[in-house]
Formats: structure tokens, C-alpha cells, sequence
């Protein structure tokens, strides 16, 4: 068996299997003198913080085992058995190194206790503790008690309990609630009612109220299958798709930018261009019912499907929409991350810098899907998926060409100086190349190089890019550095050696340039400023030929510069390769920026930000797909020890998890980087998780909580599921009714546990305060999208388009079109998705909070989305026909709450209104203060506009929505009126 | 560095603190104590069949409102309150709070051990305040404020890179998303005002303010504010520029009657009782925050001693934010990168915030609220004591993660203390290092936690703002 070393906190773990020497038996004396010696000091002054027993491990080291003392802590073993002197912990007792006293604070050993443990490891440290095997695993997920977790137990098909009250169940899904009700002495409360009902079922299902004339169709159907019509009806409208794929989206952190990091923004788009099709396609394969397993494996593999759908690339987007980082064992994380918790609820990420701590999942398991990860690459061509509105296409290709070309003429506009500055100044930039180097040297040297800095005048960055060029085997300047690597005092010996070596340019394999041997055929160097001084002269030379090759290049949009020998030009391509127009594309472009340093990065000024603007929100930009391949070479991963990659352990084969595996016994993928067995690894029948993950995911969003609280997390640490057997039930029936959600939603839908009304009872109060056991429904509010589209039904200018290029979600001019196509910026998430408890886009997060905070109302107190919304609800067409006051009323009473005014809300409406119209403002606040400051309006819009951007474009700006402002005038006694009824809670909440 | 990977932490072993999110928020008895209103006179208790147990220390009550009603810490502490002014670029040590005069003895020379020329601080250093700690003559005014703070020298930080250093000042984490040290505190206090939010920055960057996988209202409130700022645009929908107040209020109040009649038909669900009050507090946001920010109604003496500068009315605001019982406000000063320039840049750094910083700490102090005001001081990371090496005519310095200098003042910190030390040379903390997660860690301290116990359980495992280190200063605690 193999042996696995226990876990020791986050960063302790060690993957080393054995433990090294494991001294001998210890003599009987040997024994004794660690129980009366040694042992009681231990006990007494470290076990404080070194305990496994206690759970205590400062430093990744415990002491009351033999096992953690041996193996030491993170900075490897504190005892040299023998050898006293190189043992750390003597070290340490003896206060010899300031950084590392044990114990701390001055609570130092005594000389005899000191003495004792010398002794102690110079005897060889003998220990005769015999470990408890279960005790060493204690802290690490890898115990037969884990992997007995019913999570990772087959799925079963339990048969439906039988239940007292035989009248009330529908079906199975109410046999299991019923049966638990009736175990406590509890009952389900009456049905709700037909208006409560649809209003659920609508905002379950599509994220919108329902209309007043699907209230008015419902409420006059009484055949049997009305409800299940409704059901049929909603999971046929493309607003389902919208908004369970919005659920899905919180799940694969959906974002269109690569997150906060400046530093890579520098390197790479902020934006990324084509996630939205990631997002389109979700919605669609949803709208669609796509088999949740085929949902799965196009995600991770759609590339590697057979026959696949070019349409089907844009899955991949579930791995490559995450955050960016500057490490890519940070990118290959957060896919791993997605992955786990996205299909499996399992937190396999926490294995990354040790064993899991509670789950059966090793460091292993991890590293055998990195591998996979780091097997797979994102290919800079991306696929056109779709074609763009035919009459936009030649706009964006004009504008499109019009920025590559500005960047090429920039691209030789940058260059030219940077050359200039070269090719005048080479003897200092190579002068100064002798010191190049991260570090700093000694003061001479240091003073030397200043010297020539200053005296020169030269440009940083190209100072540390040439660095790259002055190596030993370039054919420029590599005789420089073999003259530069001569000692000062040596240099009148040994320069003619090396000239005649120079000279001679006998080395066929790499062979100098032919003017460099040339020039130096004619030169006597008595030193290194010499020897700048024949490069200097070299170039001086062919000065007259730099800008013709400049420009050649820049003309040369087909193929090779022409006109040039290539010994002329070998010197021209300096300190950069100097790109053709042919090549000099933004790929190319992209990349020679990267090559840059800071400064001129900073002043390189390439339109890279307007292109990938212009292939975001451009209407004539194709569609593309954000996918990944595998990679031509496909490799193992190393464990990175501590989750340190300098640090490597054992190498793992690419495969599934253990315990997720047929008999535990995971099998190396075959197939490339393996991504396409992965998926089928986690679409597959006989995984326990998969289904079970999917289906208390949607119980949780048809009910407001799932059977697990936790949707990300179905392991050791998540709760124990309230019906496990109904969660099997039904994820076992998801599987036998090919994986389809939407039968999965019918069957939920039509159960009459979902049908409850929200009816409260004091006794199940108390007995159940959370509602556990859905005594009831539970009251939910609506989330920041449904709220939001709300108001935009209200106002009957919701835009239903399905698809397309992100919106900005949150700033005037706002848009009509439904939130799920809002711009996420993970970056800068708006405040006001913030208030609203937005899904935080960097990680996986099924379920969202919902949190009551001011910012929530203030936005629709004040904001002048709000306004707007309350001015077009009572433009309502069947508002403004209404023939009188009360019309006017139950109108809109139909839009906003689908249900019409009892009398006393008529009552209050129509005194509010009266009153309201007898006080009537002739101005808005905004409208006294323009008057106040005559160009008060014209001075908003100018702080408007350079709050927006303050003239810079900046890359990280959201993208903003064209149209109109709202009129800063007041509100009619009907808008506000109609306003207050967006602000009331029974708009928010759904019973 | 004292790597504290105590076990317990990401483990089920300490139950103490870790809330969901209906564990973060408060009674609704609690609440309408601390707001000062009472709709209706219902016994939530009778409807949520729950017990009122005022705990002490942070463990919560199991069924709550809004998660920013106040709470209390561990234990109990002077400080409630924090300005942090993130010396953003990173801030000379040597040319600032460290004087190293054995520095000077190796100008232009190489110092034994280190690479490079040597740069001496071309300042001098006074001794200040009773407790004689020396300051650098850039820092005239806050050198007469010595007494009350601590000095911490030893501080270090693990990569000097801006944009990681700055992430690790700000949420604890190199480079993972983590929520940042504004909404751990609002997260385990709470705040004062429910009329205010509770973390507010003034600039910076959006990633120093992120909750991250706390819950969104934890997110400070960015206000990029500057004295020719418009008061009504100072928060997002603050004012409404449709509709005046008195309208507004009736309006509100027929909502109020509206609510009270669903909510009566749903048997007073406690979610809608809380969102009803929501919005008395958004009414009164709106007159409240703006007044926080209107500098104007200060005297003009206040408004001279802070000075005519953006930052000086910063810091002004940060102290009428506290004031108004916002828990946790930042201020960013940036522009500390002196890679080039030390002899003009620093003194044109420090003199901005010289006397804006002294006259927040005497401010505060002359209202009785130093002491329960803790104000940081510090940038991400500190700098060489040698030459930066872009061989400008005017010498800078380069980074250094190894050595880096922070102050504290108020909130329980001993003041006239200075606290651990760098080399003879200051180029590396050396003596009582205190590294980065030491700092979070005593600060968590000074508001009142156990930084191991102030956790927030997500996917499966209880995060800390000190991840699995921190070991508390306590000299530098009064």
C-alpha cells in the first residue's frame, strides 16, 4: 500500500513518502530516557503548538508522534540523529539563531533540560512512541471515513416512503416530504393560490412577472392540466434559457474581462472580446434541454467531440472565461477550481498545497488534473463560429484595418528613434551590456556603469534588451563579449588571441557576421572602449542604409524586405527584429510590446485596447470561440510540494479523481491531454456526484435552499443532505430521463410540495425555524437580474432579443436589453450589482446571498432608471386608455403586482394622488439647481463626461450603452405613485 | 517570519465565528435598538421562534436582518474604528521613519555584504516628541505627534512588485482574490451607522476594496473625492434629481403602508420587516452621507490646519466619515515610487501628507476620538539603501520587500513606541521582523480579534483574513 505522509495544516504537508533513516529499536535504557526525559519536556513546552493530538502544527512540525518528529516541519528535519550540531532543534533550544528560538519569547529551556536533549540526539534520538495509524491521517481527508461520505456512494433509486395523509401526494417527490413532515407531527400547508403560483412559476422559470394575460389565462383555466401547461409553456419560452443559463453562468464565474491585474493588462486585452458566446451558447444549450451530460463534455471537450458542431467550440469558454494571472499554475487552478466545483461540488483546489484536510482527495488527484490543464492550450487564432449582420461587416472590417494599419505606422514611428538612439550610441549600450544583469555589483563597477549611463545618455529598456543581443554566440556582438570577458589587465595579452579567432571566423556552426569580421580585420583594440569604438564605426558606416531599410520594411506588405544582403541587414534587426509590414500584424505587434520594458511599454502607445473594443461591442465583428486545444506536446505534472513549483515531488499520470473512480482505481488518460476522458469521467452514470450536484442545485433555486445548503460543496464538510433520499430519487431518475433539466423542472413543478403556499404556522415555526423540511414555501426575494428585467416589463420597453454582444447593466443610458447580457467586469464589479449581491465572478458560487442594505433602496428611490421606468409604466397603453382614475389603478396594479387593488389600496392610491396633484412641484431638484447655477446643466454634463473617462481612454473603462439621458423634470402624481409601487416589497419578493 | 500554520484554522475545530450569511446579521430587537425605530410593536421572537441570547465575543445570533448592524469583537478594545492612509508606491524607509546613520559612512561605496553604491538618506533626523523617537526632517509636523504612535521598522513583505505587494497589503493574498482588510472589519463589526455605509475608500484601487467571497455589502464604497466634487454625486443615487424631499417622504410613507399590509397578509416574514426599514435608513443616507462629505460646514481654522489639498480634505472627510460611525475608511496617497529624485520627491511626498496627517491625529485627539480611531500609516513595501540602477543624474531607490517601515497611532496603540528594527544598514528587517501578516494580524488585534478566529466559512473551508499566519505585536499594543 502506498504510504501517504498525514497532513499537517495548509502548507505543511510533506508528499516525501518514507521518512527517511528510521533509527533502530531503542535499547531498553534508551526508552527510559526519552519517557523520563525527554518526553516530559516536550510535553511541556512545545506540544503547546507542535501537537498533532492537539491539532496545533506552527511550522508544519508536530512532536507527540515519532512520525512528526522525524519528518520535522516546512523547512525540512529538525533532528540529525547523532549530530547534535547540525540538528535545528538544538539550534533552536539553544537560542543561537535570532530567527528561530524554540521555545519562544524567552521561555528558554534550562541548561539540564538543553543537556538532556543534546544527549538525546547524539544517542541517535531513539524513540520508542509506537504511532497510531488513524491518529497520523487525523488530519487529512484520507480516511476510509471519508471515503465512506454518502456523497461518494453510488446513486441509488430509493422506492417512495409510504405516508399516512394519502390524499395529498402528487408523486413520489411529495411521498418524501410528506413522510418527513409526518415523522415530526407536521403538515404541509394549504396550496397556494392560482395568481401566487404563476407568479412563481414564472420567476422560477424565466426570470420575469408573468402578464397580465397569462394571469388572466391561468386563472381562467380549470382543467386539470392547467398548471402543467403553464410549466410547458415557460420551459418552451426562450427566457428560460436566459435565466437558467444566468444560473449556470454564476456557477462557471462567467466574466468578460480577465480581472483587476493591471501588470497582465499591460500584456494582454482586458476585455475579452468573444465571452459572450461562451454565455450565448449556455443559454442556448439550455433553452434546447441538451443532455446535461453532453452540457458537460462540450464545456471541458468540445474540441475534441467527434463531428462536432463548429458552434459547439464556444463551450470551451467554461475554462477559458476565468480570472488571469501572471502564473499560469494560477490560470490552470482556477480551472481546476471550476471544473470540481462547477460538475462535481467537490473543492479538489484545497489539494493543491497539501492532502485535502477533510475530503478523500490527495494532492495526487490535483496534480494528475493539472496535468491535464497544463496539456492544453489557447490557441490565439480563435474559430469564427458566426457570421455578424451582413450590412455592419464591411463598417468593422474598414474601421478594423484602419487601427492595424495606425498600429503598423506607429510600430515604425516607435522604432525608427529607438534605432537611431542604437545605432549612435552602440559602443555605450555595449559598454554598458558588460554589467547587464539583474543585480547589482560592487561599487566600481556599479560607478563604471553609472558613468557610462550618464555619459551616453542611454535609454533604459534598450539598455536591458540589448543585454539579450550581446551574448557570447551572436554573430554581431558576440566577439564584443568575448573581448569583455578579458580581465582588465589581461586585455594586452589576450585581445590579439581573441582578434585572431574574430578574425579567422573558422566556427561553420555558427558563423559571425561578415562586416563585423571585416571591421575588426582592420582594427588594433588596446581596450574594451576600443573595441565599442570599431562597432561604432561599423554602424556609423551603413547609417545611410537604415532608414531605406526602415522603410523597406515598412513597404514590404508581401513578403521579404528586398535590396539588402543579409549581412546588412543581420545588422539592421537591432536592438529589435525589425518587422515587416507582412508581419506586423497584431498578433506580432502584440507580442514585440510584451518584449518591452515598462517605460516603453508605457510609451509604445498601440491601439491594442480600440481593437479588442471594436471586436467586443462592434456589431459587424464575427462571433469567435474562446476555446482551448490540447497542446502538441501532452506531459505529466509533478505534485508541487507545499503547492511550491519550485519545489517538485512525485510525478502523477493525467487522470480522474480516486474516489470519484470505478473501485478507486483511477486509469492514466489516453487520449492527448485527456480533457475528453475527464468529461467523461464526470458525465457518467456511475459518478456519484454529478447528478446529485445538478439536481439539489436546481431544488435549491425552485425552493430558495437545496437538500445541501452548500451547492459548490458536497463533501465531508458540507451538511448532511435534509431528504437524501429524495435527492438519490430524483438524481437517479435526471440519469434514466437522459440527464433532460427540463423534465427534471416538471417533475419538481408539478409536485405539490412545490405548490405550497408560503402560509406561516407558529408551532412549525418553532419547530423548524428554517423551514428545513418545506413545511411551506419559502418567501424569496428577487435577485438583482429579475428585479432589474422586472422594471424593464413594467415599463414595457424590455428588449427580449436572445444572444449578442454585452451591455453595460448599470449606467445612463441604460439599456432595455435582459441583465444576463450585462458586461461582467470581474474587475471592477459595479457597486450597484455589489449592493444587489451579485455572484462574485472570480471563483464558482452557485448561490448568491440576499442581503437587505440602504444602497438596495436607494436605487430605486432615486436612481433615473427608476424614474424612467415609473414615467413609461402609466404611459402604459392600457393605462392611458383607462377612462378613469380607478381603470387607471387596477391597470397598473395588473402590470406591476399581476393581481388587482383591494379597496383599501384604492383608497390610499387614489388620496395619494389626489394629494399629490394638489402639490404639484413646477421643478425637480435638478432642475432648481440648474436654475440656480445657470449653466448648472451643461457644467453636469461636463463632470458626466469626465467622470467617464476624463478624455483617457482607458482599456479597463466599461463599455457604455448608446441613448438618450433621462429628463431631470418632476414626476407626475401617477409616476409617483407608480414609483412607490416599485419600491414596495411585493414587487421584490416572490411567496 | 513566523509561519502560524496552525491547524485549526481552515478546520471545523473552531466554531466559534463561522457565520453564513444569516449568521452575519442581526435581530431585528437588536436593530431597531440601534436604528432608532419601531414599526409596529410585533414580537419577532414569537414569530421566528427565536431566543435574543446576547452572547458575548463574536459569536452571532442565528437569525438576523442586515449584516451591518454592529457587533462585538472577541473581546473588548478602545479602537472601533480605522483610517488607513496606503502610502501607495512604496515608501523609503530609510529616507523617512529608519535613520541609518552607518549608512552614511558608505556613500557612493559598497556596503560589506551588498551589492551596489551605497545612498545615505539626505535628510537629517531629529529626535521628536518626548519619547525622542527620530524622525526625519521631511515629517516636521508628524514628528510632533511621535508620542502616540508606534513605529513599526522590522516590517517585510514577501514580493516587491507594486501590484502584487499592493494586493498583499490590502487582502492578505499575493495573488488569489481575497477579500480586502475593509471588509473582513465590517464583516466582524459591523458598523456603527446604518445610515452610512461602513467602509468607504477615497481612491485606490478596486481589488483594495473587494469582498470577494464575503457577501457584496461588505465591498467598501468607492468615492473618487476631491473638494470641487459635487456633494449629491458623492455616492451612487444618493440624491434624487427628480423629486424633492418632502415628496419623497410621503411617498415613502405610502410604501410603508403598502409593506405593512403585504406583510401582515405574509405574517411579518422578517426579510420584508428588514427591507422596510432599509429604506427609512436610504431616506436618511441621503442627507447624512452627503453632510459627511460637506467640508464647508468645518471652521476655517479645521479647514487650514488640514491644509488646501485634495489629500488635506481627504483626510478631513475620513474624520467626518468616523465621526459619523463609519468603521473602516481609506485614503489613498500615491506617487511614493522614487526610483529617481529621493532628495526632491520624498520631501514633496511627505510634505503632503505631513500636515494633513498631524492635524487628523491632533484633531482626533482634541475630540476624543484618537483612542478609539486606530490610523495606519504605509505603503506595500519599502526601498534600497542603494542606488536604484537606471544611473539617473539624481539617484532613487529601487524596491525592497526585505525592509519597510508603518506606523500607528490611536486605537489602543502604545504610542511613543517604535518596534523592532532593520540592519545596521537598513537594508533588511532584522531584529522583531514583523512580517505582513503580522501587521493584519495585530490590527485585527487592536479592533478586538483573535485574526484565528475572525473566519468566513466558504466551499468547505473557513478563510482568515491572515490566511494561516499572523503572529500579533503585542508591544506595540498599549
Amino acid at each position: 500500500m502506498k504510504h501517504r505522509s498525514f497532513v499537517l495544516a495548509l502548507l505543511a504537508a510533506s508528499a516525501a513518502p518514507s521518512f527517511g533513516a528510521v533509527s533502530a529499536e531503542p535499547t531498553k535504557a534508551q526508552a527510559e530516557f526519552f519517557e523520563n526525559k525527554i518526553r516530559p519536556i516536550l510535553k511541556e513546552n512545545c506540544y503547546k503548538c507542535h501537537s498533532l493530538e492537539q491539532s496545533k502544527a506552527k511550522g508544519g512540525l508536530t512532536l507527540d508522534t515519532k512520525t512528526g518528529l522525524l519528518k520535522g516541519g516546512e523547512n525540512g528535519a529538525i533532528v540529525k540523529p547523532g549530530e547534535p550540531d547540525k540538528s535545528p532543534m538544538i539550534s533552536a533550544v539553544n537560542y543561537l539563531d535570532p530567527d528561530l528560538q524554540m521555545p519562544p519569547k524567552g521561555e528558554k529551556l534550562t541548561n539540564g533540560q538543553i543537556a538532556d536533549l543534546t544527549a538525546w540526539v547524539k544517542m541517535g534520538a531513539p524513540d520508542p512512541r509506537k504511532d497510531d495509524a488513524a491518529k497520523l491521517s487525523k488530519l487529512s481527508g484520507l480516511t476510509e471515513k471519508a471515503r465512506s461520505h454518502w456523497a461518494y456512494q453510488p446513486v441509488t433509486k430509493p422506492t417512495p416512503p409510504s405516508v399516512k395523509n394519502t390524499a395529498w401526494p402528487r408523486g413520489p417527490i411529495d411521498q418524501f416530504i410528506l413522510a418527513k413532515l409526518e415523522e415530526k407531527g407536521m403538515t404541509p400547508a394549504p396550496d397556494a393560490t392560482k395568481e401566487a403560483l404563476l407568479r412563481r412559476a414564472t420567476y422560477d422559470l424565466t426570470g420575469l412577472p408573468p402578464s397580465p394575460e397569462e394571469v388572466k389565462a391561468f386563472a381562467s383555466d380549470n382543467s386539470p392540466q392547467a398548471f402543467s401547461k403553464v410549466v410547458d409553456r415557460l420551459l418552451a419560452s426562450p427566457a428560460y434559457g436566459e435565466r437558467w443559463g444566468r444560473h449556470w453562468l454564476d456557477t462557471a464565474r462567467y466574466s468578460d474581462t480577465v480581472g483587476g491585474d493591471r501588470n497582465i493588462v499591460r500584456t494582454i486585452d482586458y476585455k475579452y472580446a468573444y465571452a459572450w458566446t461562451y454565455r450565448d451558447w449556455v443559454i442556448k444549450a439550455v433553452n434546447d434541454d441538451m443532455p446535461y451530460d453532453q452540457f458537460i463534455v462540450h464545456q471541458l471537450a468540445a474540441d475534441k467531440v467527434k463531428d462536432n458542431a463548429q458552434e459547439n467550440l464556444a463551450a470551451l469558454g467554461f475554462l477559458t472565461v476565468g480570472e488571469r494571472f501572471r502564473n499560469v499554475n494560477d490560470i490552470i487552478n482556477d480551472r481546476i477550481d471550476a471544473t470540481t466545483k462547477g460538475f462535481l461540488g467537490l473543492t479538489v483546489s484545497c489539494a493543491r498545497c497539501h492532502d485535502h484536510m477533510f475530503d478523500p482527495v490527495p494532492t495526487t488527484d490535483y496534480y494528475a488534473l493539472h496535468g491535464v490543464f497544463a496539456s492544453t492550450i489557447e490557441p490565439a487564432d480563435k474559430p469564427v463560429i458566426a457570421m455578424a449582420a451582413q450590412d455592419q461587416v464591411a463598417d468593422y472590417q474598414r474601421q478594423m484595418s484602419e487601427l492595424e494599419q495606425q498600429n503598423r505606422d506607429r510600430y515604425y514611428k516607435f522604432v525608427a528613434p529607438l534605432q537611431d538612439d542604437f545605432f549612435n550610441k552602440v559602443d555605450g549600450y555595449l559598454l554598458v551590456a558588460r554589467f547587464s544583469g539583474k543585480r547589482n555589483g560592487p561599487a566600481e563597477q556599479e560607478k563604471e556603469r553609472i558613468a557610462t549611463l550618464q555619459k551616453y545618455k542611454l535609454e533604459r529598456d534598450l539598455v536591458v534588451a540589448f543585454a539579450r543581443n550581446a551574448r557570447g554566440n551572436d554573430a554581431v556582438f558576440g566577439p564584443f563579449r568575448a573581448f569583455a570577458d578579458l580581465k582588465k589587465e589581461d586585455f594586452a595579452t589576450k585581445a590579439p588571441e581573441v582578434l585572431a579567432q574574430i578574425t579567422a571566423n573558422a566556427n561553420s556552426k555558427r558563423p559571425l557576421n561578415p562586416l563585423v569580421v571585416e571591421a575588426f580585420k582592420a582594427a588594433q583594440p588596446q581596450s574594451i572602449e576600443d573595441v565599442a569604438t570599431v562597432y561604432k564605426n561599423l554602424y556609423a558606416s551603413i547609417e545611410p542604409q537604415r532608414k531605406s531599410y526602415l522603410e523597406a520594411c515598412q513597404k514590404a506588405t508581401q513578403g521579404q524586405v528586398s535590396g539588402f544582403t543579409p549581412e546588412v541587414a543581420q545588422l539592421m534587426n537591432h536592438p529589435y527584429e525589425i518587422l515587416t509590414a507582412a508581419e506586423a500584424n497584431t498578433q506580432n505587434l502584440r507580442e514585440f510590446q510584451q518584449r518591452l520594458g515598462n517605460q516603453l511599454q508605457g510609451r509604445s502607445n498601440f491601439y491594442f485596447a480600440k481593437i479588442n473594443e471594436l471586436e467586443l461591442t462592434h456589431p459587424g465583428a464575427p462571433a469567435k470561440a474562446m476555446l482551448v486545444n490540447d497542446s502538441a506536446t501532452v506531459k505529466n505534472s509533478s505534485v508541487f510540494i507545499r503547492g511550491q513549483q519550485e519545489t517538485k515531488g512525485e510525478m502523477v499520470p493525467r487522470r480522474f479523481l480516486e474516489v470519484l473512480s470505478p473501485n478507486r482505481q483511477p486509469l492514466p488518460f489516453k487520449e492527448g491531454s485527456g480533457r475528453l476522458e475527464l468529461a467523461q469521467s464526470i458525465a457518467s452514470k456511475s459518478n456519484p456526484l454529478t447528478a446529485r450536484v445538478l439536481v439539489n442545485r436546481v431544488w435549491m433555486h425552485h425552493f430558495g435552499e437545496g437538500f445541501v445548503r452548500t451547492p459548490d460543496d458536497l463533501g465531508v464538510q458540507s451538511e448532511p443532505p435534509t431528504h437524501p433520499e429524495l435527492l438519490d430519487y430524483l438524481a437517479s431518475q435526471f440519469m434514466e430521463q437522459n440527464w433532460s433539466m427540463k423534465k427534471l423542472h416538471r417533475s419538481i413543478m408539478l409536485s405539490r410540495a412545490y405548490q405550497e403556499s408560503s402560509q406561516t404556522n407558529k408551532k412549525f415555526e418553532q419547530m423548524d425555524p428554517e423551514n428545513r423540511l418545506l413545511w411551506r414555501a419559502n418567501i424569496r426575494r428577487l435577485d438583482f437580474e429579475a428585479l432589474r428585467d422586472s422594471l424593464l416589463v413594467f415599463s414595457g420597453k424590455l428588449d427580449r432579443t436572445v444572444g449578442g454582444k454585452p451591455i453595460n447593466l448599470t449606467d445612463e443610458p441604460y439599456s432595455y436589453r435582459r441583465s444576463v447580457y450585462g458586461y461582467i467586469d470581474r474587475g471592477n464589479l459595479p457597486e450597484l450589482m455589489q449592493s444587489f449581491d451579485f455572484s462574485d465572478p472570480d471563483m464558482p458560487n452557485s448561490k448568491r446571498t440576499s442581503t437587505i442594505v440602504p444602497q438596495q433602496a436607494l436605487f430605486l428611490m432615486n436612481s433615473s432608471m427608476s424614474v424612467d421606468v415609473a414615467r413609461r409604466v402609466v404611459a402604459r397603453p392600457e393605462i392611458t386608455g383607462a377612462g378613469d382614475d380607478l381603470g387607471r389603478l387596477i391597470a397598473l396594479y395588473r402590470v406591476v403586482f399581476q393581481r388587482t387593488p383591494q379597496p383599501v389600496e384604492i383608497d390610499l392610491a387614489l388620496k395619494f394622488v389626489a394629494n399629490e396633484a394638489r402639490n404639484q412641484p413646477t421643478q425637480s431638484p435638478a432642475e432648481l439647481k440648474e436654475q440656480q447655477a445657470k449653466n448648472g446643466r451643461v457644467a453636469d454634463k461636463k463632470a458626466r463626461k469626465n467622470a467617464k473617462g476624463n478624455g483617457r481612454y482607458d482599456s479597463m473603462n466599461a463599455i457604455q450603452n448608446q441613448g438618450e439621458l433621462i429628463e431631470r423634470k418632476p414626476l407626475t402624481p401617477w409616476e409617483t405613485y407608480a414609483q412607490a409601487l416599485l419600491l414596495s416589497n411585493e414587487a421584490s419578493y416572490i411567496n | 517570519m513566523n509561519p502560524d500554520s496552525d491547524f485549526s484554522c481552515p478546520s471545523k475545530y473552531i466554531r466559534e465565528h463561522t457565520p453564513s450569511l444569516k449568521d452575519v446579521i442581526f435581530t431585528r430587537r437588536e436593530f431597531l435598538e440601534r436604528t432608532g425605530m419601531g414599526f409596529g410593536a410585533m414580537s419577532l421572537a414569537s414569530i421566528l421562534g427565536l431566543s435574543f441570547g446576547g452572547q458575548a465575543g463574536a459569536a452571532p445570533a442565528n437569525k438576523s436582518l442586515s449584516p451591518l448592524l454592529p457587533k462585538q469583537p472577541h473581546f473588548p478594545v478602545k479602537a472601533k474604528a480605522v483610517i488607513h492612509i496606503f502610502a501607495e508606491g512604496g515608501p523609503s524607509h530609510v529616507d523617512t521613519w529608519d535613520p541609518k546613520p552607518e549608512l552614511a559612512k558608505y556613500a557612493d561605496k559598497t556596503i560589506p555584504g551588498h551589492d551596489g553604491l551605497a545612498f545615505p538618506s539626505p535628510f537629517k533626523f531629529n529626535k521628536m516628541g518626548q519619547s525622542g523617537i527620530e524622525v526625519s526632517e521631511v515629517f516636521p509636523k508628524l514628528g510632533e505627534c511621535v508620542d502616540d504612535m508606534a513605529v513599526i521598522r522590522s516590517l517585510w513583505t514577501d514580493i516587491p512588485a507594486h501590484e502584487v505587494a499592493q494586493r498583499f497589503m490590502n487582502t492578505g493574498s499575493l495573488q488569489l482574490p481575497k477579500p480586502s482588510m475593509g471588509s473582513w472589519v465590517v464583516y466582524g463589526l459591523g458598523t456603527e451607522n446604518q445610515n452610512m455605509p461602513g467602509f468607504i475608500t477615497l481612491s485606490g484601487k478596486p481589488e483594495w476594496r473587494q469582498s470577494s467571497f464575503l457577501p457584496g455589502v461588505f465591498q467598501g464604497c468607492n468615492v473618487n473625492y476631491t473638494q470641487g466634487m459635487k456633494l449629491e454625486e458623492v455616492l451612487l443615487n444618493i440624491s434624487n434629481q427628480f423629486t424633492g424631499i418632502d415628496r419623497q417622504r410621503r411617498q415613502l410613507d405610502l410604501v410603508h403602508q403598502l409593506n405593512n399590509m403585504h406583510s401582515q397578509a405574509l405574517q411579518k416574514d422578517a426579510q420584508l420587516e428588514a427591507r422596510i426599514e432599509a429604506f427609512e435608513m436610504a431616506f436618511k443616507m441621503q442627507t447624512e452621507a452627503t453632510d459627511a462629505f460637506d467640508i464647508s460646514k468645518e471652521s476655517p481654522e479645521a479647514r487650514a490646519a488640514y491644509g488646501a489639498t485634495d489629500l488635506g480634505a481627504k483626510l478631513l472627510v475620513a474624520r467626518r466619515l468616523i465621526e459619523r460611525g463609519v468603521r473602516f475608511v481609506q485614503v489613498q496617497h500615491g506617487g511614493w515610487d522614487t526610483h529617481a529624485n529621493i532628495e526632491t520627491a520624498i520631501p514633496k511626498q511627505a510634505g503632503a501628507i505631513d500636515g494633513p496627517a498631524a492635524a487628523l491625529i491632533k484633531d482626533l485627539k482634541q475630540r476624543g476620538l484618537l483612542d478609539s480611531t486606530l490610523i495606519v500609516w504605509g505603503g506595500e513595501f519599502g526601498r534600497t539603501v542603494v542606488r536604484d540602477r537606471n544611473g539617473n543624474a539624481t539617484p532613487g531607490r529601487d524596491h525592497n520587500g526585505r525592509a519597510m517601515v508603518t506606523w500607528m497611532a490611536g486605537g489602543g496603540v502604545k504610542g511613543g513606541t517604535v518596534y523592532g528594527a532593520t540592519d545596521e544598514f537598513g537594508s533588511r528587517a532584522a531584529e522583531k521582523k514583523v512580517h505582513i501578516h503580522d501587521l493584519h494580524a495585530t490590527i485585527l488585534a487592536l479592533l478586538g480579534f483573535d485574526h484565528t478566529k475572525l473566519t468566513y466559512r466558504y466551499n468547505g473551508r473557513d478563510f482568515r483574513f491572515t490566511d494561516n499566519f499572523g503572529n500579533v505585536v503585542r508591544d506595540v499594543i498599549a
